[in-house]
């Protein structure tokens, strides 16, 4: 973590600090085999697991099909790994982890003669989540022969493909949240004796995300423990982060 | 004070440590007190063990059926559009793909696990328990349990967990399929005089009585060859039996012999009698996981419920769900054999009104309701395959009711599939897979394959709950295996007698004036012999091992290539390889 007070005067004050941290792991002694977490849900996925922990690999790291596109009829591709010419969970391959290699912030603090402004940032990069939320939009099964994904269908995907967790699923949860940012303004009311000062502010938290991933919010993690196991990096149907305004007043007496 | 302060904080942190370190070997020493595995009556604790029969082991289609049909020409599920993909752990059962960590397998494997583990909690029980009239009946009832959940995990994993039940803190051992089959023979024989005739004693055919054990015992000398010597390419069916008296055959024969000439049992002439909601306690019917609706223990529906589509709907509240068919390969087998009773068969209503299930069909009458509680109309699906365009109800669903004709029948309309609503529910004998390798069906083809309604949909509380006991052995089965013995002796003659006394003895519904089955001609084949099991037995867990024993297991079939013998038996899951050392992970895999 780095601060500094950039500008210090009776006027203008502006301080700014920021953080990170870098994270790399790597599973080992693990007296199992292996083990799997992270259940998905919906239908045609009982007992289908994103996450696997085995040693030498991060914790959170997914196991699942690579997919590599679709063929003229708009049917899956996935990578052959064993070469037999079959597609089936032999085939499943380590992902890397949803663990985010870097966590930064970024925090501003400006007071400009009666006004102040302060703004937080945070962000992450290096992580990956499992969108199974789109996964269950993408099935064309209920009996309203419900619709699925525009992005899914203007790829060139055969809707009535079968339903198969897989790297298409797989998204980089990397972001820039400006998580907060409030502007106030300090009144000195001199007059009022048992006021030292009364401050209105408007402040927005979760105002804007930059961010590749698709679903509602980058920064979910849905419970979905197989066995005990913890899971990490699954999205599904978790409600996003609310996005949050305030007008306030701090008096001081 | 301060001082005082620090030093009770000292003693405080010098208690915590102490009590962190010391406590580590806690071995009590009983005194007086009733330890938790030892209190229960003998009774309850046989229970327990009869019970795991029917929580999944042999009544879900995810456990032992799964691994004795889906792996045949029976039965397989592939999937389905939206459904049944499941990680591929159902294809994979029937491409032969399955690896160690295959949730199904881990599944049977720690059902039968679980079966062994409560038939030696009831052996002990029962050996700690007092002196009582029924001691030796009950002890003989639990040992023979024990011999059964062995034998189902011998045969399908070629090791099996073993504990001395007497023997406090005995250690776990692995037994292999190759001598314990032998183990397993002699314990059974052991224990046979001490139990009890069927129908004596309190017993019903859902306990081991002596005919229950008569007829195992024919099951496991039937594949005693096979599990004495696992990828032979050729068994030695005729070799001595355990006692030395005879071969393994002539066992078969004996047993099977005692229980069909014992005039206690007798073949159904309506051979789906067997499978009916109410076949409690029906005369063909040796030895069954009995199931009843009730608040006491689970059931299953799964083996009708699987094959029946989601818009097949038994009652408004009731559908199937569109999963499990058999293969081409298996409905080729029948080609010409259409007119055995037990290929198919059409429900009569009470007022005359067949449900022919063949585009005539206008309306059948409302008057039929769901025994059991739930007042809800009843439309009875045929029985046996079910094959081409379905029949059936037209559910409103704004009302939940059958669509009615004006004089108040339900009205019978042609069928589509409940997630593809434009897709006729027309299920075809071919599976014509886009990649032939692989059971995968897009949604445009959920409606394919041929299913078989062998057992009767039970509409009384849910889709999952019935009152059907499943069969484990009838009689029909104990003539396939004299049969089979029979023709393996060189007796074909004797066992052509055996495979026709099936086929003249069921005979078809009033539609078709109740005609019986025809008998065929000698010479029997090998392969003659194998379909009339499949006529007879399909879908009843038999089908793997009979195809081992006829030397059909590797061949290649719809979504299946020819396969190595190392796959005729599973291997232990990888959980328990993880978790124990006495077993080593069976060859291949």
């Amino acid at each position: 973590m780095l601060g500094s007070r950039i500008i210090n005067t009776k006027d203008l004050t502006w301080s700014v600090d920021v953080n990170g941290s870098t994270l790399s792991n790597k599973i080992s002694d693990l007296p199992v085999s292996e083990l799997y977490s992270g259940s998905i849900s919906g239908p045609g996925l009982s007992d289908v697991n994103a996450n696997i922990y085995k040693n030498g690999y991060a914790a959170g790291s997914f196991f699942m099909l690579k997919h590599l596109g679709y063929d003229k009829d708009g049917k899956d591709i996935f990578e052959d790994k064993t070469g037999d010419g079959l597609i089936n969970a032999d085939d499943r391959q380590i992902f890397e982890s949803a663990l985010p290699k870097f966590n930064f912030g970024f925090n501003s603090q400006v007071r400009f003669r009666n006004f102040d402004l302060s703004v937080a940032v945070i962000g992450q990069t290096g992580g990956y989540l499992v969108n199974n939320t789109a996964l269950d939009l993408n099935i064309n099964s209920l009996a309203s022969d419900r619709n699925v994904l525009r992005k899914y269908y203007e790829d060139g995907a055969n809707i009535a493909n079968a339903v198969q967790l897989s790297s298409l699923y797989l998204e980089k949860s990397d972001f820039v949240r400006l998580n907060n940012v409030r502007l106030g303004y300090t009144f000195s009311i001199r007059q009022v004796p048992w006021m030292q000062s009364f401050n209105i502010y408007v402040s927005a938290q979760n105002l804007v995300t930059l961010t590749g991933y698709s679903g509602y919010d980058p920064l979910v993690n849905t419970t979905k423990t197989v066995g005990g196991n913890q899971s990490l990096g699954v999205d599904y149907a978790t409600y996003p982060a609310a996005k949050t305004f305030l007008l306030g007043a701090t008096v001081k007496f | 004070m301060r001082m005082k302060t620090t030093q009770l904080h000292k003693i405080t942190c010098a208690f915590l440590t102490l009590a962190m370190v010391s406590c580590t070997d806690l071995n009590e020493e009983v005194i007086d007190e009733v330890l938790g595995n030892n209190n229960a009556n003998p009774e309850n604790a046989l229970a327990a063990a009869y019970g795991q029969m029917g929580d999944g082991t042999f009544v879900d289609h995810g456990s032992v059926f799964a691994l004795q049909e889906y792996t045949t020409d029976e039965a397989l599920l592939p999937t389905r559009g939206s459904d049944w993909g499941d990680g591929g752990k159902w294809r994979a059962i029937h491409e032969f793909t399955w690896a160690p960590d295959n949730a199904v397998l881990t599944t049977t494997w720690n059902q039968l696990n679980a079966g062994i583990t409560k038939s030696l909690t009831a052996i002990t029980t029962i050996s700690n328990s007092g002196d009582s009239p029924d001691k030796a009946q009950l002890m003989a009832e639990a040992k023979a349990m024990l011999a059964f959940y062995t034998y189902h995990t011998l045969d399908l994993f070629g090791q099996a967990p073993y504990r001395d039940p007497l023997t406090l803190n005995a250690p776990l051992e692995a037994r292999q399929a190759a001598t314990a089959i032998d183990e397993l023979i002699k314990d059974v024989e052991t224990v046979l005089p001490d139990l009890a005739d069927l129908g004596q004693g309190r017993t019903h055919n859902g306990r081991f009585t002596k005919q229950a054990a008569q007829a195992f015992l024919a099951d496991m000398y039937l594949n005693r060859a096979v599990l004495k010597n696992r990828y032979a390419a050729t068994f030695n069916f005729t070799e001595p039996a355990v006692d030395n008296n005879g071969t393994d055959m002539d066992k078969v024969i004996f047993y099977t012999t005692e229980l069909i000439n014992s005039g206690r049992f007798s073949l159904e002439t309506n051979y789906f009698r067997n499978f009916d909601i109410d076949n409690n306690g029906r005369p063909e019917l040796i030895f069954v996981v009995s199931q009843d609706i009730n608040n006491l223990r689970g059931s299953d529906n799964d083996f009708v419920y699987m094959p029946m589509e989601r818009n097949q709907k038994p009652s408004p509240l009731n559908r199937g769900t569109n999963a499990s068919c058999i293969t081409p390969e298996f409905y080729q087998t029948w080609e010409g054999n259409h007119e055995d009773p037990r290929f198919q068969r059409c429900y009569q209503y009470d007022d005359g009104t067949w449900f022919k299930n063949d585009g005539t069909d206008v309306s059948v009458p409302a008057s039929s309701n769901v025994v059991g509680g739930n007042n809800q109309v009843w439309f009875h699906f045929n029985r046996g395959m079910q094959v081409g365009q379905q029949y059936g109800p037209n559910l409103i669903s704004a009302t939940n009711t059958f669509e009615r004709t004006p004089d108040g029948r339900i009205k019978v309309v042609k069928l589509y599939c409940e997630k593809n609503t434009t897709l006729e529910m027309n299920f075809t004998p071919e599976l014509n897979f886009d990649n032939p390798s692989q059971a995968v069906f897009t949604q445009d083809q959920i409606n394919r394959g041929v299913r078989p309604f062998k057992y009767e949909f039970d509409p009384e509380k849910d889709n999952g709950s019935s009152n059907v006991d499943i069969p484990l052995y009838r009689l029909g089965g104990i003539y396939c295996m004299r049969a089979e013995a029979y023709f393996r002796k060189g007796q074909a003659d004797l066992a052509l007698a055996d495979i026709n006394k099936l086929r003249t003895t069921r005979t078809r519904e009033a539609l078709y004036n109740n005609a019986p089955g025809a008998a065929i001609a000698g010479p029997l084949t090998a392969q003659t012999l194998y379909n009339e099991t499949g006529f007879e037995l399909y879908w009843e867990m038999y089908r793997r091992k009979a195809a081992i024993r006829f030397g059909k297991f590797e061949a290649a079939c719809t979504a299946k290539p020819v396969s190595q013998p190392v796959r005729r038996i599973f291997p232990i899951p990888q959980s328990t390889l993880d978790a124990t050392e006495i077993f080593t992970q069976n060859e291949g895999y």
